[in-house]
Order: C-alpha cells, then structure tokens, then sequence
C-alpha cells in the first residue's frame, strides 16, 4: 500500500480531454481503463485528420444506421436490402439470437433466405420472457408465405430453450421447423462459430 | 504420484517447513494445537485448492503475515512437476512447473489426495447436501467434466424456478408454457446429473460394503442414491418428468423445484436401518473410513496411481480392535501421512517410513 500524504493532488498530470475519450472508450465490452489510456494515446499520435475521419465514421454510425422494421437487423435502409427481397430466397427464414449472427451466416454463404433477429435469448434469469424476444412480431411475419422456418440459436442452454419454444408457437401454423445441427461446439457463440462449420451446420439442419 | 518435497511458508501456525517425503509411511506427532492438522491441510490446499475447514481462504495466513506460500514437488514415474501456490487476502496464484494456470479447476489430477478427517462425520450426521457433495467430489475427480454439468444444471434450476416465481404471484397460459420448455430443460440436466451419481453410487457401494464389513464385523451394508438406481438416461428421465407432473401444483405454490437432483440423497443402510438417522457414533464414523477407502480405491483402479492418504485424528476414537482392523485394510505401501500425539496412539504393527516432530509450528524430522 502507498502512502498518499494529505492535501495534495496527485494526479498533477491530469489532461481532462484524455481522461474522457479513455472514460468513454472504457464503457465497450471487453476495454479495461488500462486498454482504454493506451487506445487514447495511439489516437493522439494520429494526424488530426484521421481522428476526423473516425469522428465522422461515428457520427454517422450514431445518424445513418437503424434497425430494419421488418427483421430487426441493422441496416441503412428500412426495410433492408434483406428484407426487400432482392434475389433472396423470400420462403426460408432464419431466426437468429443477434445482427452478428446474420454477418457470420452471409459469410458461409450458404444461405439465401431472409433473417429475423430475436436481440435476446429467453432466460428468465435475466427477465428475458417471450415478449422481450418479439415473439408476436415474428408470428406476424409467417403470415406471409414462409415454407420454412430455421432455428439458428445459439447452442447454448438458453438458445436451446428459445429454439424449442419457438417450435412450439410455430407448430399450430403446418410450417416446418428446423434446428441447425449440433455440430457447432456446445455453450458457444454463433458468432464465433468458423464458416466451414457454420456451413455445415446449415446444411444437415434437422426437423424439430 | 508421489510428493517427494513439500515446502510450508506462513501456512496456518506454520511459519516455514521444509519436508522430504516418500512412498510409505510418515508419521507427524506432536500435541494438541502445535500444527499437525495445519500440514494436512496445507497438502490439501496444495491439491485441491481448498480447504476442509474453512471456506474463508484468508483464515490459512499466518496471523501478521501477508501471503502464505506452498510447493510440493510431484514425482509421476520418471518424470516430475512442481505446483506452486501464494495465497494472499484476496488473491491465490496456483502454479504448475512456473507457469500460472488460468484456471483453479486445471489443478485437479496432478496430486490425488484422499483426506480422512473428523469432519467427515458431516457426511454421515450431516444434511443430504453433504452427501450430495461427497458424491460430487467423488465423480469430478474421475470426470473432468463433470463440474461444467453441475454449473449448467444449476442454471437451469434457476432458470425454471425464475418461471415457478412467477407463477405463484400470477398464474396464466403464457407463463405455464415458458414453465413447459424449462421443464424439458431442467429435465435434461437433471437426467445427466442423476446418471452420474446413481454411476458412482453403483460404483462405490460394493467397496464401501466391503470396507464397512470388514472393519466393523457387521451387515448388510448397503447405499442407496434416492434419485434413481438405475444409470439408465431414458428411465431417470421418465421417472423424473412423471414425479414432476404429480407434483405441479405444490412446485408452483411454494415458488420453487421441489423434485431433482438438488434434493436427492444418498443414503447408508446398515441391516435396513438408516446409519444416519440410527447409527451410534462408532458406526458413523466406520461408515465414513469406509466411503474414504472405497473413495482411494477408486482413484487407484481409475487412475493406475495411489493417491496419497491424509489421516487426521479420525481412527483414534475406534476401539482397538476397529483400529487394527482399519490398518489392515489401508494399502500400506503408501504414500500415507498420518497424524498422533505419539507413536504409541498408531498402535503397532506400522512400518513407518520416517517420523516428524511437529511443535509450535515447526516440523522436524526425527
Ligand atoms: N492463521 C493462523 N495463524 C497462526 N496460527 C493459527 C492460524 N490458524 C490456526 N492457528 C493455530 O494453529 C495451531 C495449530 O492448529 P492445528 O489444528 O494444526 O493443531 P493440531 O496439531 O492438529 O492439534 P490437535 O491434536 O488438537 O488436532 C492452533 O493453536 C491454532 O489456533
Ligand atoms: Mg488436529
Ligand atoms: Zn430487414
């Protein structure tokens, strides 16, 4: 332990511009205040110009992208590009945990139909019920003419239950559900899933 | 696996000790409260990284030190490794051959220890979570994957008893159908868990009766996991779900999951009595040096390496015939550490390997 006399300040050094773009920086998942300080300063080092440029990417990062009415992913246009239905498979839909499932789908390129995202997996836990994932608003979309339904959860407890749940509701509808295969290591993230066995666990998907 | 080096720093009264071991027997002798338990423990903590008698970790410092440090050298056939373990107030850094593992749960299998202590009583008199805990510890030593499946069940057991909250303030269709998928969750953990440990219990039981027969010269023994006898998934599942559904109202009534495997129990008959409810002291506690040997005859016939035993205090209140009978069971090549107030109180017939003073908290080899 250090001793720290009274009535002094210690932090004589202090640059308060710095201290709130590393206070900010410090708020993304998986950035300690430490990670932060040292992003802070790799940017100052930077040509004034190029932090224009990232002030202008943010900005329109924070103006430009919105969530797409329809599925819910992000996208710059409402609806998105997706879900307008240009050269998709418009009868297959793929209901996945969060917008960064879609982008390691599309990356397998395997897949060519449309996307819903639930934002969430239930889990009581967290307060996370049936109205937190949207279910009636995905129920709204099987109006349309839907041939199949694909389960893309995460395979994770919470996923599973999601996945059986939402068979569930869907049944009554005499649409076909299926779940994408086991394939994917047990507990994990879609997301992190590589494209080969993303792929494959795309195409031996099973009826539920 | 044999420790053949141990070294204690600021570890309980155990200012510093620095010992030479070997396969066989060591015998630590010294009166009472001069540190013989504080070296048990110390191997313990060495093994398992954690503690028989405290789960407040701080409670091992010595009083006025700030960390306390172990090391035991392990020697596995021709090859050896070395764990390493600083314990501070609230930091622990375990170490294997100098290298910081990421997690505690890696430490497991690098030295087997099995502990027979007075505590184990709680096994026997204790609450079914004792037991419980005994079968846990029992299959994660063999099952490295076991205590992943116990966090998950527990998940899902909070998971479904979340929905079951909910339902005893309000009660409506939606809610009983999310209460629907985690039933099939929680059954699925649940039939997993339950498998293991009517396993273990199959396992373990001919070796605690036998144990239990020939120390006390009495029987039938027999242990019986209430969960289920048959390790057979499609039946615990069944039997599970349909005790689940007779029970419905009262789980949603009291808020919570009354049926699993967080309420089974293992139970100990002795001539159809139950040791924990019936049994005398004596009885108890040969019911517990019995579930200790079974338990390192396991990890032997698992494993191909003895696991090397800590014996503190338990078999002196045993008559001297118990006593005897005891010894006669233990697989006296060792590697065994055995704790007394003096030579005399092993009793003979013990070829000892070497023998420590244990005084104030200092060890010396005598
Ligand atoms: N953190 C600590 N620092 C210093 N001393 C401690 C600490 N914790 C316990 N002690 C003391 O260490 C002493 C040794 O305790 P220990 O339980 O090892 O004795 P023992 O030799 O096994 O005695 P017994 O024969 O009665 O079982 C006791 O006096 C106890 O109060
Ligand atoms: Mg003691
Ligand atoms: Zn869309």
């Amino acid at each position: 332990m250090k001793q720290q006399p009274a009535g002094r300040d210690f932090r004589p050094l202090s640059i308060p511009a710095v201290e709130a773009v590393s206070r900010q920086l410090a708020k993304l998942p998986g950035i300690g205040p430490r990670m932060a300080q040292r992003l802070t300063y790799a940017l100052l080092k930077r040509e004034k110009k190029e932090i224009e440029q990232l002030i202008h990417a943010l900005h329109s990062l924070a103006n430009d992208v919105l969530r797409c009415a329809v599925c819910g992913n992000y996208a710059q246009t409402d609806p998105c590009p997706v879900c307008k239905g240009e050269g998709r498979n418009t009868k297959i839909l793929c209901v996945v945990e969060q917008p960064q499932d879609v982008q390691a789908i599309e990356r397998t390129g395997h897949y060519n139909g449309l996307y819903h995202i639930l934002g969430a997996a239930l889990s009581p836990i967290d307060g996370v019920g049936p109205e937190e994932i949207g279910v009636t608003k995905l129920l709204q979309r099987l109006n349309d003419p839907i041939e199949e339904v694909i389960l893309a959860t995460n395979p994770t407890m919470e996923g599973d239950a999601t996945a059986l749940y939402l068979q569930e509701v869907i049944k009554p509808l005499h649409i076909k559900v299926t779940r994408i295969a086991r394939g994917l290591p047990s507990g994990s993230d879609l997301e992190y899933a590589d494209e080969v066995t993303l792929a494959l666990a795309f195409s031996s998907r099973a009826e539920m | 696996m044999i420790l053949t080096s141990f070294l204690v720093r600021n570890f309980r009264n155990i200012q510093e000790a620095n010992l030479a071991l070997s396969r066989g027997i060591h015998l630590f002798s010294g009166a009472n409260a001069q540190g013989k338990t504080a070296l048990v423990e110390a191997i313990l903590f060495l093994a398992t990284s954690t503690s028989h008698r405290t789960r407040r970790e701080e409670e091992l410092i010595r009083w006025g030190e700030e960390v306390a440090f172990l090391r035991g050298v392990i020697q596995h056939g021709e090859e050896s490794e070395s764990i390493e373990c600083g314990l501070e107030k609230r930091k622990k850094i375990i170490k294997i051959d100098k290298r910081t593992l990421p997690r505690v749960g890696d430490l497991y299998g690098h030295l087997r220890t099995v502990l027979f202590a007075p505590e184990d009583l709680q096994i026997i008199a204790g609450s079914p979570q004792e037991r419980r805990r005994f079968l846990d510890m029992a299959i994660a030593q063999i099952d490295s994957a076991y205590i992943p499946l116990l966090q998950q069940f527990r998940r899902a057991l909070n998971q479904r008893n979340r929905i079951l909250k909910r339902l005893q303030l309000t009660k409506n269709a939606e809610g009983m159908r999310e209460l629907g998928i985690w039933d099939h969750t929680f059954l699925d953990y649940s039939t997993q868990v339950t498998r293991r440990r009517c396993e273990m219990t199959q396992v373990l039981a001919p070796l605690v009766r036998s144990f239990y027969e020939s120390l006390a010269e009495e029987g039938p023994f027999s242990m019986k996991y209430s969960g289920g006898d048959e390790a057979d998934e499609f039946i615990i599942r069944e039997r599970l779900q349909n005790r689940l559904e007779r029970i419905r109202q009262s789980e949603i009534e009291r808020g919570a999951s009354l049926l699993g495997p967080h309420r089974d129990d293992l139970q100990f008959i002795l001539a159809d009595k139950n040791v924990s409810v019936f049994a005398s002291q004596g009885q108890r506690r040969t019911t517990a040096l019995a579930l200790r040997l079974a338990e390192a005859k396991l990890s032997f016939e698992k494993t191909g390496a003895r696991p090397l035993l800590l014996i503190d205090d338990v078999i002196y209140e045993m008559d001297n015939t118990r006593r005897g009978r005891f010894w006669e069971q233990v697989d006296q090549s060792g590697p065994l550490i055995v704790t007394a107030t003096s030579r005399e109180q092993l009793g003979p017939g013990l070829q000892l390997t070497s023998i420590f003073q244990v005084h104030n908290g200092e060890i010396h080899s005598s």
